[in-house]
C-alpha cells in the first residue's frame, strides 16, 4: 500500500534531476585563468583594466609526447580594455576572449598610480563583492600596471607567482585586498600599499610604498622609510642593518631576526603621548672589526650601536609619516581608540590634526642572540683580534 | 495486451507451485520392502541408464543371496573387496539380521541400516555401498566412499605474508576436518543439513557452543532450512538466500577460503556455513569493519598492523570517491586547486574534446573492462592483456588526446586503492558505486558527490547482517569494540569478544597479561 504510494514521489524527485544537466559545469579548457589584474585610470574618467591570462598550452606544452617547445607566444597573455567602470571594462574584455574569465586564481591586483590618485574605494568594493575574487590577492601600486602584468617570468610560471614568491621570501606581510579594505575602513582611514616597478621585461621590483588616505594617494615612501613603517607595524620580521662600531671603526652587519613593537598611549593634561617600545633580536651577519664577540662588553657595544641605528631610523620615519604626510599608518588611532575610547570619540573627526601633534617617545632595546658560527673575526691572526 | 500478460503470469505461477520441484520419483518415499527381489528390482529401476552404478550379486556364507550396490570410483573398491566381500563370503556366516553382521562380521567402522529407498539412494550417491541380503529386511549403508579431491593449497585470492596458508577445498568433509584440527574441543559443533533437491548438497553449520548467541544460531538454521532449490553449486547460492537485505550492493556475509580466518571468527562467536563442493566458506554475521580487516592484521605486530589498517580505511574512501572528487574539483571548483596544479591540469586538458565527466567514465569503463578481461582470460593470455592495457591506456590514449594524463593517474590510483580492500566481495560494490557517484559529481559538483556519499552512508546505517548493525561498533557506538576497529589492539588488550555476538561469554583471555620485566620478561629476576 505505502510502497505503491511512494513510487510516483520517487519519480517526481528523480526526474527533475535529468533537467538540471551540468548547469554550473565549466571545463578547465574553457576557462581563461587570470593570474593578475591591473586597474589604471584612463582619459575622461574611464577605467582601463589589464589582465594577465595564463596560457596553459605554452606553459606546460601539450600532453605526454607532444611537447611543443617554445611554440611561440609567452606563458602569459596581457589583455586590456577600457570602460566606464571596472566591471564594464571587464564585460567588454570578456567579449574579446573566447574563454570565460576565471578569477579564482588571481593572486595579484596592481593599481596604477593615476587610479590611486583618483581614489580606489569603488574598485576595492568591486574586488570584495566579486564572488570569484580571492581576498588574499596581493595589492600593489605601479606607475604602469600594464608593464608589470606583461612581464614574462623566466623561472616561475607567471609574473604574479614571481611577485607572490618575492613577498613570501621577504617574510613581510604584503597588503592583500582584505587587509586593504580593513585599513581603509579603520580608525585612521589610511593604507600603505607596496610600490612595484619593472626593472626590465622579466624582473619586477618591489621598492618603496605609497600612502593612501581616505582611499586616495597622499605620498610615496622610499624603501628605507617603508621598512621603518613595516617594522613599526610588526609586519616585517627580517632585515639587515649596517652599523658603525666606534671602537672598531669599521662596519658590522646584523640581521634582525625578530622584532616586537609595542605602543603605549597616554593622555596627560590634554597632551597625547605615545611611547613606542621596540625590541629587536639580532644575529651578527658580518664582523668587519677586530673585536672578538666572545667578550660580552663588545656584544653590548654592538647592541648599543644597533639601538642607536634603529632609533634614528624610527625618528626619520616618524618625521616623514607624522609630520610631512600626516597620515597615520602606524596604528596610533587604533591604539588610542582602544585605550581611551571616550577621548577618542571627541577627536575622531579631527584626527588628522591631532595625529601630527602626538608626542612620540621611542625606546629601543636590542639583544644580540647569536654571533654566528665564529666568535672572533674569521680570517684574522689571533694576535690581531681584540679580546679586551 | 497488458491484461492478458497479467493473466498469463498468474497462471504460470500456479503451475510452478502445483508442479513442485521434486527430485525423486514417488516410490522413493516408501520403505524398503521385506522382499529381497522386490528391493533389487526397485533399485535397478531407479538407477536405470546409470552406467556407473554397479550391482554386484554374491552369496553370503556361500548360500544366501545378497547384492552389493555401489558407484564406480566413488566407492573404495579395495575396501569393499577386503572388508565387505571377503568376510561375508566366508562359509560360517549366518545372516540373521544386520546388527549381528555388523557387529561380528564386517570390519567397517561406519555403517548403518537404512529403511527407505530415498535414504538408500542418497547413501549411494554419496559414494557409500548398499548391502541387500535375502531374508533380511532393509539394507545396510556401508561408508566406503572415496573420491578424487584437490589437494589443500594456499588460497590464491587471500594471500598472506605471515600466517597460515592453508585453504579450504571443495570437499566439506575435509574442510570440517581442517577446522576441527584447529579447534580441538567438543564445543565446536558441526551441524549437518542437506540442501538442494537434486544435488543434496551437504551444508555444515559450524559454531562454538558456549560462545555463540543461541538466538543467532537459531536464526541461521531457520534461514538455511527455508531454502528449497533444485541445486546448490556453490556457497554463493546459499548467500543469496540468507542475506538480510537482498537489494543492497554491499555483501552481508563474509566469504573466505582460509581456515584460520574461519577459526578466528568462530572464536568471536560467529557462525560458519560450509557448503560441500565449494572452497568458499560463509561467515555470519559481519560488519563493514570486519570486511576491512585482513587476517594478517592479527598475525603481525600491532603497531604496523594499525598503520596498515588505517591506510586501508583511507584507501577504501579513495577507491569510491577519488575520480568523483577530481571531476568535481576540475569542473566546478577550480579555485580549490592550487594554481600551479591547475595550470598543469589545464594544460593536460587542452587537447581533450570530451568533458571531464565523460573522460572519467571512459577511463573507468576501460579500466573495469581491462580488469574483467584479465580475470576471465586464461592466465597465459592474461599478461598480453596487461601489456596492451598498459600501453593503450597509459601511453597511447594520452598522446592521442583521448584522455588527459592526470585522469590516467586518478583512475590508476583508484584502481590501486580498490585492490587494498582485503575482501574481494567488498571491492565489487565499491567499483559499482563509483559510477553513479561520478555522474552525480559531474553534474552537481562536490555537492553532488557529498549527496551520493551521504546516501551511501545512510544506506550502510540501515543495513544489518543477521540482525547485527552493519556499521557497528561505529554506529551504534560501542566503545569497547573499537579496539579492533580504529586500531588493532595488542593481543593482551583484546580481552573481550565483540559485544553483539557473545554477550554471555565476553571474556576471551585472562586480564593483566601485558608483557614486561615485572611479568617475567626480565631474565635477571630468575637468576
Amino acid at each position: 500500500m505505502t510502497r505503491k504510494g511512494i513510487r510516483p514521489i520517487h519519480c517526481l524527485i528523480l526526474l527533475p534531476l535529468l533537467l538540471v544537466g551540468c548547469w554550473d559545469r565549466q571545463e578547465l579548457n574553457h576557462l581563461a585563468i587570470i593570474s593578475a589584474l591591473g586597474i589604471e585610470q584612463a582619459q575622461d574618467g574611464k577605467i582601463t583594466v589589464f589582465t594577465q591570462e595564463i596560457t596553459p598550452r605554452t606553459l606546460k606544452g601539450g600532453g605526454m609526447g607532444a611537447t611543443s617547445e617554445g611554440g611561440g607566444g609567452g606563458k602569459t597573455l596581457l589583455r586590456s580594455e577600457t570602460g566606464e567602470t571596472v566591471p564594464d571594462a571587464l564585460f567588454k574584455l570578456q567579449k574579446k576572449v573566447g574563454r570565460r574569465l576565471f578569477w579564482g586564481h588571481t593572486m595579484l591586483v596592481v593599481f596604477g598610480e593615476r587610479a590611486v590618485r583618483q581614489g580606489i574605494q569603488p574598485q576595492i568594493d568591486f574586488l570584495i563583492r566579486h564572488p570569484q575574487m580571492r581576498l588574499r590577492a596581493n595589492v600593489f601600486i605601479s606607475e604602469d600596471p600594464g608593464a608589470i602584468l606583461g612581464i614574462q617570468a623566466p623561472v616561475e610560471s607567471t609574473a604574479a607567482r614571481t611577485i607572490r614568491n618575492m613577498v613570501d621570501l621577504r617574510r613581510r606581510k604584503a597588503m592583500d585586498i582584505n587587509q586593504l579594505a580593513q585599513m581603509m575602513a579603520g580608525d585612521a582611514q589610511t593604507a600603505i600599499i607596496p610600490y612595484i616597478q619593472p626593472v626590465d621585461k622579466t624582473i619586477p621590483y618591489i621598492h618603496g610604498s605609497a600612502i593612501l588616505k581616505k582611499g586616495k594617494w597622499v605620498g610615496k615612501l622610499n624603501q628605507e622609510i617603508t621598512e621603518g613603517v613595516l617594522w613599526h607595524r610588526n609586519e616585517m620580521k627580517n632585515g639587515v642593518i649596517s652599523l658603525k662600531i666606534p671602537e672598531g671603526r669599521r662596519d658590522m652587519g646584523i640581521r634582525v631576526v625578530n622584532s616586537q613593537v609595542d605602543m603605549i598611549p597616554k593622555i596627560e593634561q590634554g597632551e597625547w603621548r605615545m611611547t613606542v617600545r621596540i625590541h629587536a633580536e639580532d644575529d651578527i651577519e658580518v664582523n668587519e672589526t677586530d673585536l672578538s664577540m666572545r667578550n660580552p662588553r663588545f656584544v653590548r657595544m654592538v647592541e648599543e650601536a644597533a639601538e642607536k641605528e634603529i632609533y634614528t631610523l624610527a625618528q626619520k620615519m616618524l618625521q616623514k609619516v607624522q609630520h610631512d604626510l600626516k597620515a597615520d599608518i602606524l596604528g596610533f588611532a587604533e591604539t588610542f581608540h582602544r585605550r581611551y575610547p571616550r577621548e577618542w570619540e571627541q577627536v575622531k573627526d579631527r584626527w588628522d590634526q591631532v595625529f601630527p601633534r602626538v608626542k612620540v617617545k621611542v625606546q629601543v632595546k636590542v639583544d644580540v642572540e647569536r654571533v654566528g658560527m665564529t666568535n672572533r673575526p674569521a680570517g684574522l691572526p689571533m694576535e690581531k683580534v681584540k679580546k679586551k | 495486451m497488458s491484461i492478458f500478460r497479467g493473466i498469463r503470469k498468474k497462471k504460470r505461477k500456479k503451475e510452478i507451485i502445483s508442479q513442485g520441484i521434486d527430485g525423486w520419483g514417488s516410490q522413493l518415499n516408501s520403505s524398503l520392502d521385506a522382499d529381497f527381489e522386490e528391493n533389487r528390482r526397485i533399485f535397478r529401476d531407479l538407477f536405470t541408464d546409470c552406467y556407473d552404478v554397479i550391482f554386484h550379486p554374491f552369496r553370503v556364507g556361500e548360500q544366501v543371496q545378497a547384492e552389493l550396490i555401489y558407484i564406480q570410483n566413488m566407492s573404495n573398491v579395495e575396501e569393499i573387496n577386503e572388508n565387505v566381500l571377503t568376510p561375508l563370503m566366508e562359509k560360517k556366516v549366518d545372516p540373521r539380521d544386520f546388527q549381528t553382521i555388523l557387529e561380528r562380521r564386517l570390519p567397517i567402522s561406519s555403517a548403518k541400516p537404512v529403511s527407505t529407498f530415498s535414504e538408500g539412494a542418497q547413501a549411494l550417491t554419496m559414494g557409500n555401498a548398499l548391502l541387500l541380503i535375502k531374508g533380511v529386511a532393509g539394507a545396510l549403508d556401508l561408508s566406503v566412499n572415496k573420491w578424487e579431491k584437490r589437494g589443500i593449497t594456499e588460497p590464491e585470492n587471500e594471500p598472506v605474508i605471515r600466517g597460515p596458508k592453508e585453504g579450504f577445498i571443495e570437499s566439506v568433509r575435509i574442510n570440517t576436518t581442517l577446522i576441527r584440527r584447529r579447534l580441538r574441543t567438543p564445543q565446536l559443533k558441526l551441524k549437518s543439513l542437506h540442501l538442494g533437491r537434486y544435488t543434496h548438497t551437504e551444508v555444515i553449520v559450524a559454531y562454538m557452543e558456549d560462545i555463540v548467541h543461541p538466538d543467532l544460531l537459531e536464526e541461521v538454521i531457520r534461514r538455511l532450512e527455508r531454502i528449497d532449490i533444485d541445486g546448490v553449486i556453490d556457497s554463493g547460492y546459499i548467500e543469496g538466500f540468507i542475506e538480510d537485505h537482498p537489494f543492497s550492493p554491499f555483501p552481508q556475509v563474509l566469504t573466505t577460503e582460509k581456515t584460520d580466518v574461519v577459526t578466528a571468527e568462530l572464536l568471536e562467536g560467529r557462525i560458519a556455513i560450509l557448503v560441500d563442493g565449494s572452497p568458499v566458506v560463509l561467515v555470519v554475521p559481519i560488519t563493514l569493519t570486519t570486511m576491512l580487516q585482513a587476517a594478517e592484521d592479527y598475525y603481525s605486530r600491532y603497531i604496523p598492523a594499525t598503520m596498515i589498517r588505517s591506510l586501508r580505511y583511507l584507501m577504501f574512501l579513495v577507491s569510491i570517491a577519488l575520480p568523483s572528487f577530481y571531476v568535481a574539483t576540475t569542473t566546478f571548483h577550480q579555485e580549490a586547486i592550487p594554481t600551479e596544479q591547475l595550470i598543469s591540469f589545464a594544460a593536460a586538458r587542452e587537447q581533450i574534446p570530451v568533458p571531464s565527466l565523460v573522460e572519467a567514465l571512459l577511463m573507468e569503463f576501460a579500466f573495469e573492462a581491462l580488469r574483467e578481461a584479465g580475470l576471465r582470460l586464461p592466465r597465459i593470455i592474461g599478461s598480453a592483456v596487461t601489456i596492451v592495457g598498459a600501453l593503450v591506456i597509459g601511453e597511447a590514449a594520452v598522446s592521442a588526446g583521448l584522455v588527459s594524463a592526470p585522469m590516467v593517474i586518478v583512475v590508476a590510483a583508484t584502481g590501486i586503492a580498490s585492490f587494498t580492500i582485503p575482501r574481494y566481495a567488498l571491492g565489487l560494490p565499491m567499483r559499482a558505486l563509483r559510477f553513479p557517484l561520478l555522474i552525480l559529481s559531474g553534474t552537481l559538483g562536490i555537492v553532488g558527490m557529498l549527496l551520493g556519499l551521504f546516501a551511501i552512508v545512510v544506506h550502510l546505517c540501515t543495513l544489518s547482517s543477521f540482525g547485527v548493525p552493519y556499521l557497528s561498533p561505529l554506529a551504534p557506538w560501542q566503545k569497547r569494540d573499537l579496539k579492533d576497529v580504529l586500531w588493532r589492539a595488542p593481543w593482551w588488550k583484546m580481552d573481550r569478544r565483540p559485544q553483539e555476538l557473545s554477550p554471555s561469554n565476553l571474556r576471551r583471555e585472562a586480564p593483566d597479561q601485558k608483557p614486561g620485566p615485572a611479568q617475567g620478561g626480565d631474565r635477571r629476576d630468575s637468576k
